[in-house]
């Protein structure tokens, strides 16, 4: 416990000795740790966002009737379509299928639009299978094994093509500018810890010279430099939490931002997001004094 | 001792600071070595010390061949053998006791051997009212002192110190050496590299002379220049 508490206070030492340095790197984890956490908030709700809208997507299969083909579709052709969506289903490509009956989908649409429906006086809408994918990137396999070439009695397969190719895109290109802004910035603040390990390594050097020659095993060396990244990275980390807490419960009120989008779309829960920022900053600490006490302190 | 058997180091292929260096140094010796700059001198206490390796040959410390220890195991080296630089290496924003203390701390001694032991060193070295004094309060003479009681606070075997009168006048210069003879008739062993040579013909001690990295001379009671 002695032990510790003198690796502690040569921490603090050093802390104290090189304490602009010291700020300059908390500083920058600080900033590092906060774009990170405004990251983790906007790109998991992104993430949840574009689930949501993948969800969205549904693969319409609609059987031939009089008033669309020459000759409406059997039964045997609507169960041949069955067979056919229950082996897709064995694949794992859909998460649910229902079929909806002229008479469902006609009532439907009456509740829905009943402008449209007024003047009609026959229902034209055919039988059909809704077909919700697993994976909102699955929609085209599906639509592709379900077309009228392939099945009988089928008039044609349809799904929000456009809306989910965009919404898929978006998504991948949101989830690729999140994990490259995050991997930046942790590279960004490894690198500033490791500078400032450095720095302090180098203002320290008459210390560390003592410290050999009477006797201080490796350890005993490192550990205050270690336990200097470690609080630089958590001191850094931990600042960055406050700021992110206060901009959620002072900043985004008052900026009337309203992220509501669906009661399945939501972000990482605050608590997770700072205990990943808190993780990532002892993390980032622990790697850029590992890095520089590798490369610069020999003992 | 210490004991050095065809000791050569080579900086790079063309540089030879040490060539084929052999001597014995017995318990309790008191051993100058001198020579021009650049003799050697420096480069035999960093070998011993283990800052670096020799290029061939042998140097044993206590019993034990130093070239085979493990890295994890130079710190133990190290605790046997005091050290005292001319320029003092004292930690300049600590104060003389907090200096002495610095190496106990560093070697896990406890608090209360610490509080202990520290005044007793300074009391031996001359310095126990200067215990709260930062080194830039103290004179040369007195750095050196401080030097020494952190060197001595562990009561080493060995004692080896590098020109630890360089930076010193001559009045204070006879303290420090006067100092280190009583610490040698503790039975420490005090290897000491000097250009000092009125210290060394007083002394009238063992010499050994370095000369472009070769031993010159090796006198049992000797001057700084051969006779």
């Amino acid at each position: 416990m002695s032990r510790f508490r003198l690796l502690l206070s040569e921490a603090l030492h050093s802390i104290r000795s090189n304490l602009s340095t010291t700020v300059a790197a908390t500083m920058t984890v600080f900033i590092g740790m906060f774009l990170l956490g405004v990251c983790i908030a906007l790109g998991s709700w992104m993430v949840s966002w574009s689930d949501h809208t993948k969800k969205g997507i549904v693969v319409h299969v609609y059987f031939c009737a009089a008033e669309t083909c020459d000759k409406s579709a059997t039964t045997k052709d609507k169960d041949a379509a069955r067979v056919r969506i229950n082996q897709i289903f064995a694949q794992g490509l859909i998460k649910n299928a229902a079929y909806v009956s002229k008479e469902k989908a006609w009532t439907k649409m009456k509740q829905k639009n009943p402008d449209l429906t007024q003047g009609l006086r026959t229902n034209p809408l055919p039988d059909a299978y809704d077909i919700t994918p697993a994976r909102g990137e699955d929609a085209s396999k599906i639509a592709a094994q379900l077309t009228p070439s392939k099945l009988n009695g089928v008039q044609k397969t349809t799904y929000n093509k456009k809306v989910s190719e965009r919404v898929l895109k978006v998504a991948k290109v949101i989830e690729f500018s999140f994990l490259l802004m995050v991997l930046i910035l942790l590279a960004a603040s490894t690198a500033l810890i490791a500078n400032t390990i450095r720095l302090s390594i180098f203002s320290r050097r008459r210390e560390i010279e003592v410290m050999k020659l009477v006797g201080a095993t490796n350890w005993f060396v490192r550990l205050p430099f270690m336990l200097e990244g470690l609080i630089c990275g958590f001191g850094g980390a931990l600042l960055a939490v406050i700021l992110l807490s206060i901009t959620k419960v002072v900043a985004m009120p008052a900026l009337h931002l309203d992220f509501n989008a669906g009661s399945d779309v939501h972000a990482w829960p605050f608590a997770l997001t700072s205990l990943t920022m808190i993780l990532t900053g002892l993390v980032l600490g622990a790697i850029g004094t590992g890095i520089t006490l590798r490369r610069f302190l020999q003992v | 001792m210490v004991v050095c058997h065809g000791v050569t180091k080579t900086y790079d292929p063309h540089v030879v600071a040490l060539d084929n260096v052999s001597f014995q140094i017995d318990k309790g010796e008191f051993v100058f070595i001198v020579g021009a700059s650049g003799s050697g001198k420096s480069t035999l206490i960093r070998l011993l010390l283990k800052e670096m390796e020799p290029t061939r040959g042998t140097i044993i410390v206590g019993g034990r061949d130093i070239s085979r220890l493990r890295p994890s195991r130079v710190s133990q080296l190290r605790r046997n053998i005091g050290c005292v630089f001319q320029d003092f290496k004292l930690l300049l924003n600590r104060t003389a006791a907090e200096n002495v203390a610095y190496a106990l701390k560093v070697q896990g001694e406890s608090a209360q051997n610490i509080r202990r032991k520290v005044p007793e060193v300074l009391s031996l070295v001359g310095l126990i009212d200067k215990m709260g004094s930062l080194p830039s309060q103290l004179s040369g003479g007195e750095e050196q002192r401080v030097s020494i009681a952190r060197a001595f606070v562990n009561h080493p075997p060995l004692l080896v110190c590098d020109e630890p009168t360089g930076n010193l006048d001559p009045d204070t210069s006879v303290g420090i050496m006067q100092l280190l003879y009583s610490i040698n008739r503790t039975g420490t062993t005090i290897l000491m590299a000097t250009h000092d040579r009125e210290m060394v013909d007083k002394m009238r001690r063992r010499v050994i002379a370095l000369e472009d990295g070769k031993i010159s001379r090796d006198e049992r009671r000797g001057g700084y220049s051969s006779q």
